[in-house]
């Protein structure tokens, strides 16, 4: 359970500074369809 | 419904509820007053804490450090397929699955051009999906909560991007894929 609390909280802070980066750099709604892509792709692979 | 649903259902059910009430209280009240209220709210909290008694427990024998037992920990989970996978998910949901609340004040304010109320009902959105999500794990047979898993994550993924690409079709048509143009009205 800590394990898993330390990489899910650990992953967001991470996530939200790059996200937070990333939309300076290009847009916000780029960043989400970006992010929203790489999860589906990885959850595809790793369950389908 | 099992303890870990559960325990996922009560804080998601109050981000879902707590948003709206911050929304009307900032139309009310004004933030000033929506952060009094919130800073007052904690004193329940602060009363509950301190009226509980807990006994303390002897420290045990030969207990190894805590260094030692995350290792132990990372040892245990690296040498269970199940638990690696779930594990990884969950951190690539978020570190780039959950973007959305990180950038929810922009979507709210500068992309559909909205204020604190549509902020909270965003937010409430998300908060209703979760305990939607949890509930649905808890009561869904063992046998089926990998296919659930997978087209959650599908679910999720797509929503997103309807999400994003409805919000920036503000400025541009529904072109998603041109998001990123620096003409774009939507940056930040």
């Amino acid at each position: 359970m800590s394990i898993y609390s330390l990489l899910f909280v650990g992953s967001q802070q991470i996530g939200a500074l790059a996200a937070g980066a990333g939309a300076q750099l290009v847009s916000a709604p780029l960043v989400v369809v970006v992010g929203a892509l790489v999860t589906a792709a990885y959850a595809v692979g790793l369950l389908a | 419904m099992n303890a870990v649903a559960l325990n996922s259902a009560i804080p998601s059910a109050a981000r879902a509820v707590g948003p709206a009430i911050g929304g009307l209280l900032i139309a009310a009240l004004g933030e000033a007053g929506c952060f009094l209220i919130n800073g007052v709210s904690y004193l329940p909290v602060i009363g509950g804490l301190l009226l509980m008694r807990i006994e303390d427990r002897p420290a045990e024998q030969g207990a190894a450090s805590l260094s030692t037992d995350m290792m132990k920990g990372f040892r245990y989970v690296l040498h269970q397929r199940v638990l690696v996978g779930l594990i990884s998910l969950m951190a690539m949901i978020g570190l780039f699955g959950m973007t959305e609340i990180t950038l929810l004040p922009v979507f709210a304010r500068d992309v559909l051009s909205g204020g604190a109320a549509l902020y909270g009902f965003l937010m409430a959105a998300i908060g209703i999906g979760a305990v939607m999500g949890a509930l649905g794990m808890a009561s869904w047979k063992h046998g089926h909560r990998g296919r659930w898993l997978l087209g959650g994550s599908l679910g999720l993924a797509s929503a997103l991007v309807l999400f994003a690409s409805r919000a920036r079709s503000c400025g541009h048509g529904s072109r998603w894929w041109a998001l990123g143009q620096p003409s774009s009205p939507c940056r930040l």
